[in-house]
């Protein structure tokens, strides 16, 4: 099945998936020695049976029993087999059985249970290694995708995602699990996820496990409001309840399928169940529901970037102000502390920004004498933590944007790529594989060009090029890119031009605001009102520092009367 | 044993003020006033490092004072065996704010700001029962494949008749020395912000 078959499937029809495999098959009373993977191989009957009656009931995709296949889980198991060749076996089982039927089977993968960085002790690519082990067994096995569920944390569903897609290019679901207050358990919200998890290559998204059919309604509302992938739930049979010394799920297949039409309201395009449902559950969804086409969804958020906890939009009548802050230049105090790794500072301008109403945070660690990449690392490690803004990657190295990205647990905006010849053939590919947002900025390897229009052809040159790795208009902010007017008092015209030609075009743009008052007096009334005949022009958001007050004034008016595009 | 650092948690504002004595229907705060408090919240939370250490210690037999662990471990408490009697396994659970905190608070006191080091430990306070809660949620996600859950609430040393000495069944059980944490001979805990509990798993 290829990713454009996936998405004329999720297009078509509600696309019904399997419910409970572990807890079904331990219900039934499948014998558990060690992991419960390990133990299916040992009654594969019981896989069998309990599969084949998900293939009978209407199941469209049923993915393969290998929830916890992955290295680390199976360690707390003392397995000590090989974990691809573990992977292999299960996923043939399934698809033998799947193998009389129409039915597709999606390699299942899940949480390790561990930290990864920058919230825990597991490193990022160490994650990566361990579920690209996993989905190398399920391809050999011939899976017809993947399913990445359960996960409790952002960064793991990225970095399993970032292993699947680093192996091939069959069809991805990913879904998290989010409690009650509709969060995941590291605070992400769904908004966060989805943002970041179709930046990266998902072909579904949605949620799973965790909490019965009426909590998920909301959760699914909200990634609805900001993705045009298809959506998928799988909820459990309501929240689970002790009795006689056993966990059971208190909600019976009718109650269950009385929430299905508010998910295909919704705009769900796949529809299964988790712990506590059983064949049954799915028979009666797919009878209902199988042939109903899923409801279209007309308008989505785009142009977003996500922190693991909120996302900021450009555009769309809000302006987005970047705070500039987290900048070593020209500040002596702060280039000590980093020189001596020390973050207070960092710390310090991140919240003073947040609270003067910075939507957004530009990190940019260029300092001689420094370990650029090291200091990037740990800003970004700290401000995952502590704030909940998305950030801007601002650094000429692309070594430093890898690594920054790759950490990252959202989607991040990269300042930025231009038309030279380095950034669009090493700095692009890596922004585009880990799925960031783009700051283009005018000028190519013969300097900044000094008109409007030579900009505008150097802009369409980026844009091309981004477009070969997926990118649209709406990934990208155009830098106006700002001279100073003490030297050169027609380059502020040029730059108003060039964001009236973004606003036309309906692409976002930006400018670092400051560099127009350069070597002027009174440098926040230049700036502010620079700002101001920006956002008459269109400009749709500014790096800048927000404690300037007029400034705040500016933008506030600006957001009062709706930015142009 | 489970051990989970940098836990990113949200701060339990709600039970922070609670904790220093704001009921809505008695307390009159002014915008500036909440934004100060809120502001030392912050700060307060910022000094934390909260970390988490759970552990599945199946019950051996259930007796009539109590339990006997795998571990060979017996706890005594009635109010204990009345909660957990169904439960085949308990979760022991340690939740720690951490160090500089709480010298800070210290420090604080010492120095005479003494509202600030209010809010400071309650901030911690509040922040190590909310890791507890948040060890709670992670653990239910780790076993529910396998059909298990977690009691819906925990119990710790002091509460009902479970006896403050059940601190040091749970500090040996989870070796909590190897994670910074101390237990004096009077069952305190060193750092003062950490928390010990129990929930029962199905």
């Amino acid at each position: 099945m290829t990713r454009e078959e996936f998405a004329q499937l999720c297009l078509k029809k509600t696309v019904i998936l399997d419910g409970s495999t572990g807890i079904e098959l331990i219900r039934r009373e499948m014998k558990v020695t060690g992991s419960i993977e390990s133990s299916i191989l040992d009654s594969p009957d019981m896989l069998n049976e309990l599969q084949r009656q998900y293939c009978e009931a209407g199941a469209d995709i049923i993915l393969t029993p290998t929830l916890g296949a992955n290295r680390v889980k199976l360690q707390e198991y003392s397995f000590d087999g090989s974990v691809r060749e573990l992977n292999r076996e299960l996923a043939s089982l399934s698809l033998k059985t799947a193998s009389s039927f129409s039915t597709e089977v999606f390699g299942n993968i899940s949480s390790t249970g561990r930290f990864i960085e920058p919230f825990g002790d597991l490193l990022f690519d160490d994650a990566v290694d361990y579920f690209r082990e996993q989905a190398e067994g399920l391809l050999e096995a011939g899976v017809n995708g993947f399913f990445i569920e359960t996960m409790i944390d952002l960064q793991e569903a990225r970095a399993a995602l970032i292993a699947v897609r680093e192996l091939c290019e069959l069809p991805a679901v990913v879904c998290l699990s989010f409690d009650k207050e509709g969060y995941t358990l590291n605070g992400s919200s769904p908004r966060s996820a989805v943002v970041s998890l179709q930046s990266l290559g998902a072909d579904a998204v949605g949620c799973n496990c965790s909490t019965g059919p009426a909590e998920m309604i909301p959760i699914i509302q909200k990634m609805a409001t900001c993705t045009k992938l298809p959506l998928v739930v799988k909820p459990n049979a309501g929240l689970p309840s002790l009795k006689s010394g056993k966990t059971v799920y208190s909600m019976d297949k009718n109650e269950f399928l009385s929430y299905i039409p508010n998910f295909h309201k919704s705009g769900v395009s796949l529809i299964g169940g988790c712990c506590g449902t059983d064949p049954g559950f799915i028979n009666d969804i797919a009878v209902q529901w199988s042939n109903k086409v899923p409801l279209k969804r007309e308008s989505f958020m785009a142009s977003a970037i996500a922190s693991h906890r909120t996302i900021t939009q450009f555009g769309a009548g809000n302006f987005t102000l970047i705070g500039e802050r987290i900048n070593p230049t020209g500040k002596k105090d702060f280039q000590k502390q980093l020189r001596e790794k020390d973050l207070t500072t960092i710390e310090i301008f991140a919240s003073e920004q947040q609270e003067f109403g910075a939507n957004v945070l530009d990190v940019n660690m260029g300092l001689s004498g420094i370990d650029e990449r090291e200091m990037m690392l740990k800003t970004i490690s700290l401000l995952s933590r502590i704030s909940p803004l998305p950030l801007c990657i601002d650094s000429t190295r692309p070594e430093v944007i890898e690594s920054a990205l790759k950490l990252y647990p959202g989607r991040a905006l990269v300042n930025s790529i231009s038309g030279e010849k380095d950034r669009l053939e090493i700095t692009l590919p890596i922004a585009a594989k880990y799925g960031a947002m783009l700051i283009i900025l005018p000028l190519d390897d013969n300097g900044i060009p000094a008109t409007f229009e030579a900009r505008v052809q150097v802009i369409r040159k980026i844009i091309d090029e981004a477009s070969k790795y997926g990118y649209t208009t709406d990934d990208m902010v155009i830098d106006g890119l700002v001279m100073t007017i003490s030297s050169d008092q027609k380059a502020a015209k040029t730059t108003l031009d060039l964001i009236n030609w973004c606003a036309d075009n309906g692409i976002n743009s930006v400018c670092g605001l400051s560099n127009v008052s350069f070597g002027l007096p009174q440098r926040d009334i230049v700036n502010s009102a620079f700002l101001a005949l920006g956002a008459q022009r269109g400009l749709t958001s500014a790096i800048a520092n927000p404690s300037s007050e007029r400034l705040r004034k500016i933008i506030s008016s600006i957001n009062r009367k709706g930015c142009r595009i | 044993m489970n051990h989970l650092k940098n836990i990113p948690l949200s701060i339990p504002y709600k039970e922070i003020y609670a904790r220093l004595g704001y009921s809505v229907h008695k307390t009159s705060l002014q915008k500036s006033e909440k934004d100060r408090i809120d502001a030392i919240i912050r700060d307060g939370f910022s000094l934390c490092n909260f970390q988490g250490i759970y552990k599945q210690v199946k019950i051996l037999s259930v007796t009539q004072k109590g339990f006997i662990l795998e571990s060979g471990h017996e706890i005594e408490s009635v109010y204990l065996k009345d909660k957990l009697k169904e439960y085949g396994s308990m979760i022991m659970m340690a939740a720690s704010a951490g160090r500089i905190v709480t010298e800070t608070v210290t420090e604080l006191m010492k120095k005479g700001d003494n509202g600030i080091a209010v809010i400071y430990d309650a901030t911690a306070s509040e922040s190590a029962d909310a890791v507890l809660d948040y060890l709670q949620k992670h653990i239910n996600m780790q076993f529910a494949r396998s059909g298990m859950a977690i009691s819906r609430l925990r119990y710790s040393p002091g509460y009902g008749d479970i006896d403050l000495s059940v601190q040091k069944i749970i500090y040996d059980i989870l070796e909590l020395q190897d994670y910074g944490i101390i237990l004096t001979e009077y069952f305190q805990l060193i750092p003062e912000k950490s928390v010990l509990a129990i929930a029962g798993l199905s």
